[in-house]
């Protein structure tokens, strides 16, 4: 029974959320051109699966983008964090920017970056790597200097050289928490580069979304904006999933 | 034991900040002398080994080790067993004991091999799969100790490594520790708040004062090696631990 209770609580709450929608703008209260009815926004999607590469292959096109994205800033952001973090100096003097530099709105380079890797998948990818990399270099950093000191002492009364420590002591002390800003990051480039494609691009689930918004067309607009949700929680889900596998495989 | 000196603590004092751990400490241990360092807690015993270990500078006075100022960690002459342990809770026993060995660069087959080995001694041949959370407090203890043997160092620092244990399985824990140590002819610095495990081990006692510590006196045991528990009954045995107690308890009286 309990095993049924989180799934049964999402259930009641869409099909509250479903049934008021269904009301709202059947009972006229909201005009349909607002807010698409839901069963107009169910047979809007049945009509663009009829042929399926009509949401595969922007789907396929924004996730490819994503993952180029999401790899570049790993790659770059763990080991500076893992740097900077196990350094008290670089900590004090780069941390401190890292948060900084996080909070300026990005997407205002988003002019620069289309002017100088023009407006194609390139920028977008690069805006979306620039709003990945932060949420790991912060996460990485914080973890490593984190590290149970107990730990540190022991590495280094045993000898261990700097990148024995790194690689032995500190990065498998700060997975978990890597794995947690990895995860908000591989969702913040997918936002990014979604809101990208629908500000200027020529392919993919925001181009999508822009082209639906400009027509009229307001239960193809909303079956995009179901297509572009349920595309950010899969990610996420299945992000989710295989990190924690993983986690355990290691930590076992 | 010979009689050459292998570790020299001169007029050693130590704080961190603004506290102060110790003050003036000086004795020498001999290669193959088993020291122990008893005191009140919060005395200063486990920075001291920390001093000897190069893990602490002193604020003044010297720490010499087979001849030469200790500046830092000596791995390769120098392992610890932590009061705290510091074992590492993503690996397995025995690749905690490795990781010793991994840092030293030893490949990875004789290391395995070595380290299994060292696990054996310690009675764990049997769990070396088991993580710590896995292992009650003793077996922790034995993990960390057996990572402590596993490297040639000569000299082994132990910080109260039998704390989790009864009197009864630390005093038999301890005496099969001292055998192993003295077939490898280790150098050992060992605290502990046992006094008979103290007199049961140790060649001499240093025994410290409440904070900040100063070494109050230093006792020869009058026991002979190899120690078998039936000394534990010597009246020599009582004699000591007698005196012990009372140079620990002499600050409770208060002026007399
Ligand atoms: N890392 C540290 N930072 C600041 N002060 C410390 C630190 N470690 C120890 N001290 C202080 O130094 C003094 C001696 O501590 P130490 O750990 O050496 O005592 P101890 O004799 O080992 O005690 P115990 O028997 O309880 O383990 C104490 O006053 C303690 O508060
Ligand atoms: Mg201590």
């Amino acid at each position: 029974m309990t095993r049924w209770r989180r799934p049964l609580t999402y259930l009641v709450v869409a099909a509250v959320v479903l049934a008021a929608w269904q009301l709202l703008t059947s009972s006229g209260l909201v005009k349909p051109l607002l807010l698409a009815p839901p069963d107009l926004v169910w047979a809007a999607l049945g009509h663009l699966w009829q042929q399926p590469a009509n949401i595969l292959g922007p789907i396929s096109v924004t996730l490819r983008e994503t993952a180029v994205a999401f790899a570049a800033a790993a790659a770059i952001a763990t080991p500076i964090g893992l740097v900077v973090g196990s350094s008290a100096l670089l900590r004090r003097a780069y941390e401190p920017v890292l948060t900084t530099v996080s909070a300026v709105p990005l997407v205002v380079l988003y002019p620069v970056l289309a002017a100088t890797l023009g407006v194609g998948s390139s920028s977008k990818v690069a805006l979306g790597a620039l709003y990945a990399f932060f949420p790991v270099a912060i996460a990485t950093t914080r973890a490593a200097a984190n590290v149970d000191n107990r730990l540190v002492i022991a590495a280094e009364a045993m000898g261990a050289t700097r990148a024995q420590y790194i690689r032995s002591v500190v990065l498998p002390a700060t997975l978990s928490p890597l794995v947690v800003g990895m995860r908000v990051a591989m969702a913040l480039a997918l936002v990014t580069i979604i809101a990208a494609e629908f500000i200027s691009g020529a392919d993919g689930v925001g181009y999508e979304l822009g082209t639906a918004s400009q027509g009229l067309d307001t239960p193809s607009l909303f079956a995009w904006v179901v297509i572009a949700c349920t595309l950010t929680i899969g990610v996420n889900v299945i992000f989710t999933l295989t990190t924690n596998a993983v986690l355990k495989g290691i930590h076992r | 034991m010979s009689d050459e000196t292998q570790i020299s603590v001169r007029d050693v004092s130590l704080s961190y900040g603004p506290i102060v751990a110790a003050l003036d400490l000086t004795f020498d241990v001999r290669r193959g002398e088993f020291v122990s360092l008893i005191g009140p807690s919060g005395c200063g015993k486990s920075s001291a080994l920390r001093a000897i270990g190069g893990l602490l500078s002193p604020q003044t006075g010297e720490v010499h080790l087979g001849g030469s100022v200790v500046r830092g960690p000596r791995p390769k002459e120098i392992s610890f067993v932590f009061q705290d342990l510091a074992l590492y809770p993503w690996r397995s026993a025995l690749r905690n004991v490795e990781v010793a060995l991994q840092f030293a660069g030893v490949t990875r087959k004789e290391r395995r091999a070595r380290a299994m080995e060292a696990l054996h001694l310690v009675g764990l041949g049997d769990v070396p799969n088991r993580f710590p959370n896995q292992l009650s407090g003793g077996m922790q203890q034995r993990v960390a100790i057996a990572r402590a043997l596993v490297s040639d160092a000569s000299v082994l620092l132990l910080d109260e490594p039998f704390a989790a244990l009864d009197e009864q399985t630390r005093l038999r824990l301890g005496g099969q520790l001292l055998t192993l140590l003295e077939e490898q002819g280790k150098t050992v610095v060992f605290v502990t708040h046992s006094l008979s495990e103290a007199a049961y081990l140790s060649d001499r006692i240093v025994v410290m004062g409440p904070r900040p510590a100063t070494i109050k006196e230093v006792i020869s045991v009058p026991l002979p090696r190899p120690r078998h528990p039936s000394m534990m009954r010597a009246p020599e045995f009582h004699e000591l631990t007698d005196r012990l107690s009372s140079l620990l308890f002499e600050d409770d009286r208060g002026p007399s």
